[in-house]
C-alpha cells in the first residue's frame, strides 16, 4: 500500500512538472559536505598518553572510521539545520548571493506593484521592458526600446494616412496593427520614388517554447532578431496598440496566447498573429482540448485588460527570477501581488504550486523519505508542506485545468516541423527591407 | 315526454361528465406540481426519479403504475450489473466500479446485446432514437421515460434521463448537462477525466464540439447555462418546466397562470434555468398577444423585453430551424470516425 502511494506521490509530481512546461523544475544541491577543521583528538590521545599497541595499518584504519564517523555526524547536523530552516521558513532568498542582479528584479517589482495599486499610470510599454532588463542585469537601452516602437506606430500611421482611413476608428488601427504584424505592407517614398518593404515577424520554428534559448519568449528578442513566438508576438501587438492608442486585450489558451479585439457592436474576434488569421472561440477549443468548466473558471479564451495583462507580466517577472536565481520569497511576493488583479489566478496558483512542490521534494530529500507516510512520522512540520502541496493541486483541478493531451501536442510539434520546413524553402533576399 | 326526460338525464350526465373532465385533469398537473415543489422546498426529500414520475404521470391522469416504473429500472440496472460483472470491460484505473458502471449503462442503451436465456440466446435490442417526433411536438409524451419504456423509442429528453436513473439506481455519479435544445450526460473517472455522452447517437461529443455544432456562445458557457453539470436539485427543478410544457400541449396556454408559476418556481431553485426563462418568455409573448388593454400591454411588452435582453446576456442565441435539423442530421449520418478525425485535422491550424 506504501509503495502505490509513494508512486501516487511521485506520479502527481511528475506530472505537475509536465504541466508547467517551460518551467524549469528547481535542481537544488544538496548541503556540501564540508571536512571538519578541527584537530582529530583521538589522533592526539594516541600519539601523547598511551604506548602504541597497535599496528600503524590498524591505527590508519581507526583514524579514517571516526573521521568517516564525525563527517556523517555533522552532515546529520548540517541536514537537520536545514530541515529545520527550510520547515520553518521555507527557501533562503537568493538576495545575498547577487545582491545586484536580484535588485534589479525587487526594482521592477515596485515600480509594476505601483501601477497595478494605482500610484503609477499602468504602462504595458514599461512594464515589458521592465521585465525583461531585469532578466538581463537592466543592460538593455529604454530610450532605443522606445524608439524602436514609435517607428513602427509611425509605419502604421502612415500606412493608415496613404489608405485614408479613419484615424481615429479603433478597428482601423487594430487591423492596421494586424496587417503590420502579419503581412508584408509596402510604403512608396515620394522622394526617391522608390518602394520599401515591411516584412511580417516570422515565426521562431526553432525555438518556440523557450528550450535553447531562455529569452526566446521576450519581445525584445523579437524587436532585434523580428522573430516571435505565441508569447512574444501578442504581446509586441499589445504594446504597439497601446502605443497607437487602440483598444486590444490578451487571453490564454493551452500552452498558448493571442490578442482579441472588439468590434463598436460588441463582438469579440480572436486574433491569431502567429499563422496571421482571425479565429473563432470553438476554434480555440477544438484545438487546445478546452472543456467547459476551464471556460466557466475564466481559465482560457477571456480577455485581459491592461492592468491583468500588467498582472500576468508579474508572473513572467517571477518565472524570469526563478530561471536567473531559483525560488525564494520573492517568487511567491510576485503570485500574491499578481493574484489580487486577476480574475482567475491560475498562473499565480502555479507558481505557488511549483514553489510548494519543489520544497516538498527538497525536504523529502534530505530527510530521506520515500512516502509521504514517512514524512509524517519523522516531522509532522515537514508534513504540513505536503498537504499545502496537495491543497494547491486540488485549487488547480477544482478550476478545471486539464493536461494538453500528449498525443495532441506531438501532432502540433509535427505541424511545426513541416511548416519550418515550408517556411525555408521560401527564403527570399529583400533589399528594401524596413528594418 | 319519456323521450325528453330520458335526453335531459343523458344531458345532466354529460354535462356532469364534461365539467368533471374539465376540472380533474388539470388538477393532476396542479398535485404534481405540489409534490416536486414539496421536494425542492425540502418538505420531502430529493428524488429525481420520483419528481420525473409525478411528471409524467399527471399528464397521463394518474393512469401510471409508478411500481411498474420502478421494477422498469430495477431491472435495466441488474442488466447493467452483469454487464458490469462480465468482465468484458477492460479499466485499469483504481475506479473501477465508476468507470465500468459509465460503460455498462452506456453499452446496455445502445448496443445490441446477445442474452443467455432458457430459449436460447437472445439478443436484447438497444433504444432507438425517435426521428419522427424527436421534440414531442407530435405527441408531448414522446419526450417521457415511461414512454421510452414502452416503445424503446427515445430522444435526448428521456434518454440522458434514463441513463440518470440507471446510474442513481447502481449509486453512481451522472449528471445531466444542457445544450441548445438539448439533453446530454456528464460523467468523470480518472482515465478520461469529465466527458460527455450522447446517447442519442452512441458518441462521446467533445466541448468544442458540442460548442460550435450546437451553436452555444462562449457566454453562455461562462455563465453556465449550458454544458455545467446540474445538481441534484437543478435536475428536480427540470421537471416544473416539463411538467409546464406537458399543461400547454394538453390544455393550451390558458390565463398563462400555471405556467408562469411552474417557471418561476423553477426558477428559484435554478436561476438561470434557460428553458424556465425561455418559456416565461413565450408565454409573456402569447399573453401579450392575446392582451386587449392598453395597460397591461405596456406592462406585458416591458417585462418581456427585459426578460430577452437578460436571456440574451446570458449568451443565449437562437439556433435556426434549419441549422438545428442539420444537426441532428450530423449526428445521425457521420460516423464515429468521422467526427474524431475532423477534430483532430483541425489541430493543423493551431
Amino acid at each position: 500500500m506504501k509503495n502505490i502511494i509513494g508512486i501516487v506521490f511521485i506520479f502527481c509530481v511528475v506530472n505537475l512538472s509536465a504541466q508547467t512546461a517551460g518551467i524549469r523544475i528547481p535542481q537544488l544541491p544538496l548541503p556540501e559536505v564540508k571536512m571538519p577543521q578541527v584537530p582529530n583528538p583521538y589522533n592526539h590521545q594516541l600519539n601523547q598518553q598511551q604506548p602504541n599497541t597497535y599496528s600503524h595499518d590498524e591505527i590508519k584504519h581507526n583514524i579514517h572510521q571516526s573521521e568517516a564517523m564525525i563527517n556523517e555526524m555533522y552532515e546529520m547536523m548540517q541536514r537537520r539545520e536545514a530541515i529545520e530552516i527550510l520547515t520553518e521558513r521555507g527557501f533562503m532568498s537568493q538576495s545575498d548571493l547577487d545582491p545586484k542582479g536580484t535588485g534589479y528584479f525587487y526594482a521592477a517589482f515596485d515600480e509594476i506593484n505601483a501601477m497595478l495599486k494605482g500610484e503609477k499610470p499602468l504602462s504595458l510599454e514599461r512594464t515589458v521592458f521592465l521585465v525583461e532588463n531585469a532578466f538581463y542585469n537592466n543592460s538593455l537601452d529604454y530610450s532605443e526600446y522606445k524608439k524602436f516602437i514609435r517607428q513602427k506606430t509611425d509605419l502604421c500611421e502612415r500606412k493608415i494616412g496613404e489608405e485614408k482611413l479613419n484615424r481615429n476608428n479603433n478597428m482601423v488601427k487594430n487591423m492596421m496593427l494586424f496587417r503590420l504584424i502579419s503581412d508584408t505592407l509596402l510604403f512608396k517614398n515620394s522622394a526617391t520614388e522608390s518602394t520599401q518593404i515591411h516584412l511580417p515577424v516570422k515565426y521562431d520554428y526553432d525555438d518556440y517554447n523557450s528550450k535553447v534559448s531562455y529569452d526566446s519568449h521576450f519581445v525584445t528578442k523579437l524587436m532585434r532578431t523580428g522573430i516571435g513566438q505565441c508569447h512574444s508576438m501578442p504581446l509586441y501587438y499589445l504594446i504597439l496598440a497601446e502605443a497607437i492608442e487602440a483598444e486590444a486585450y490578451w487571453s490564454f489558451s493551452p500552452r498558448h496566447s493571442f490578442v482579441k479585439i472588439k468590434d463598436e457592436k460588441g463582438i469579440w474576434y480572436n486574433m491569431e498573429l502567429t499563422c496571421s488569421a482571425i479565429l473563432s472561440d470553438a476554434h480555440y477549443m477544438n484545438s487546445g482540448y478546452i472543456k467547459a468548466e476551464a471556460i466557466r473558471n475564466r481559465l482560457y479564451l477571456e480577455p485581459l485588460d491592461k492592468q491583468q495583462i500588467i498582472a500576468e507580466l508579474l508572473i513572467d517577472l517571477a518565472k524570469h527570477y526563478h530561471a536567473r536565481f531559483g525560488l525564494d520569497d520573492f517568487y511567491l511576493q510576485c503570485a500574491d501581488a499578481a493574484a489580487k488583479y486577476l480574475s482567475c489566478d491560475i498562473n499565480a496558483i502555479m507558481l505557488k504550486t511549483i514553489y510548494q512542490e519543489s520544497l516538498t521534494l527538497y525536504l523529502a530529500e534530505l530527510m530521506e523519505t520515500k512516502t509521504p507516510e514517512i514524512m509524517k512520522q519523522k516531522s509532522p512540520e515537514a508534513y504540513n508542506h505536503y498537504i499545502k502541496m496537495q491543497k494547491l493541486y486540488k485549487q488547480i483541478d477544482d478550476l478545471g485545468y486539464e493536461q494538453f493531451p500528449d498525443e495532441l501536442y506531438v501532432k502540433w510539434l509535427n505541424y511545426i516541423a513541416q511548416q519550418k520546413e515550408k517556411a525555408e524553402q521560401r527564403k527570399t533576399f529583400l533589399p528594401n527591407e524596413i528594418k | 315526454m319519456k323521450i325528453k326526460f330520458i335526453y335531459s338525464v343523458v344531458l345532466f350526465f354529460s354535462l356532469l361528465v364534461s365539467t368533471a373532465y374539465s376540472q380533474t385533469p388539470e388538477k393532476y398537473c396542479f398535485d404534481a406540481f405540489s409534490e416536486i415543489e414539496s421536494m425542492l422546498s425540502g418538505k420531502d426529500s430529493l428524488n429525481f426519479k420520483k419528481a420525473v414520475f409525478i411528471t409524467e404521470n399527471a399528464y397521463f391522469e394518474n393512469q401510471l403504475n409508478e411500481e411498474e416504473f420502478d421494477n422498469f429500472i430495477r431491472f435495466y440496472a441488474s442488466f447493467c450489473r452483469t454487464i458490469m460483472a462480465s468482465g468484458n470491460i477492460v479499466y485499469k484505473e483504481t475506479d473501477v466500479e465508476r468507470a465500468s458502471a459509465q460503460c455498462a449503462v452506456f453499452v446496455f442503451m445502445t448496443d445490441s446485446l446477445p442474452v443467455e436465456t432458457n430459449d436460447g440466446i437472445v439478443i436484447h435490442m438497444p433504444f432507438e432514437y425517435n426521428f419522427d417526433d424527436f421534440a414531442g411536438q407530435k405527441e408531448w409524451s414522446n419526450m417521457f421515460v415511461s414512454t421510452l419504456m414502452e416503445t424503446k423509442k427515445g430522444n435526448c429528453h428521456s434518454l440522458p434521463f434514463l441513463y440518470k436513473m440507471i446510474m442513481d439506481e447502481l449509486k453512481q455519479d451522472a449528471y445531466l448537462s444542457l445544450a441548445p435544445n438539448h439533453i446530454y450526460i456528464k460523467v468523470q473517472n480518472k482515465r478520461a477525466g469529465w466527458y460527455n455522452i450522447e446517447l442519442t447517437c452512441g458518441d462521446f461529443p467533445t466541448d468544442a464540439w458540442l460548442m460550435s455544432s450546437g451553436y452555444i456562445h462562449i457566454d453562455a458557457l461562462r455563465n453556465g447555462i449550458y454544458m455545467d453539470t446540474l445538481s441534484l436539485k437543478q435536475a428536480v427543478a427540470l421537471c416544473f418546466v416539463d411538467l409546464a410544457h406537458g399543461y400547454r400541449a394538453k390544455f393550451g396556454l390558458q390565463n398563462g397562470s400555471f405556467i408562469l408559476q411552474c417557471c418561476e418556481t423553477a426558477l428559484n431553485h435554478f436561476p438561470n434555468y434557460i428553458n424556465a426563462l425561455l418559456l416565461k418568455a413565450e408565454t409573456l409573448a402569447d399573453l401579450y398577444k392575446q392582451s386587449t388593454h392598453d395597460l397591461k400591454n405596456a406592462d406585458l411588452l416591458n417585462q418581456m423585453n427585459e426578460l430577452y435582453a437578460h436571456i440574451h446576456h446570458l449568451g443565449y442565441r437562437k439556433m435556426p430551424q434549419n441549422m438545428y435539423l442539420n444537426w441532428l442530421n450530423s449526428m445521425g449520418i457521420q460516423t464515429v470516425n468521422y467526427r474524431i478525425k475532423s477534430l483532430l485535422v483541425n489541430q493543423n491550424d493551431l
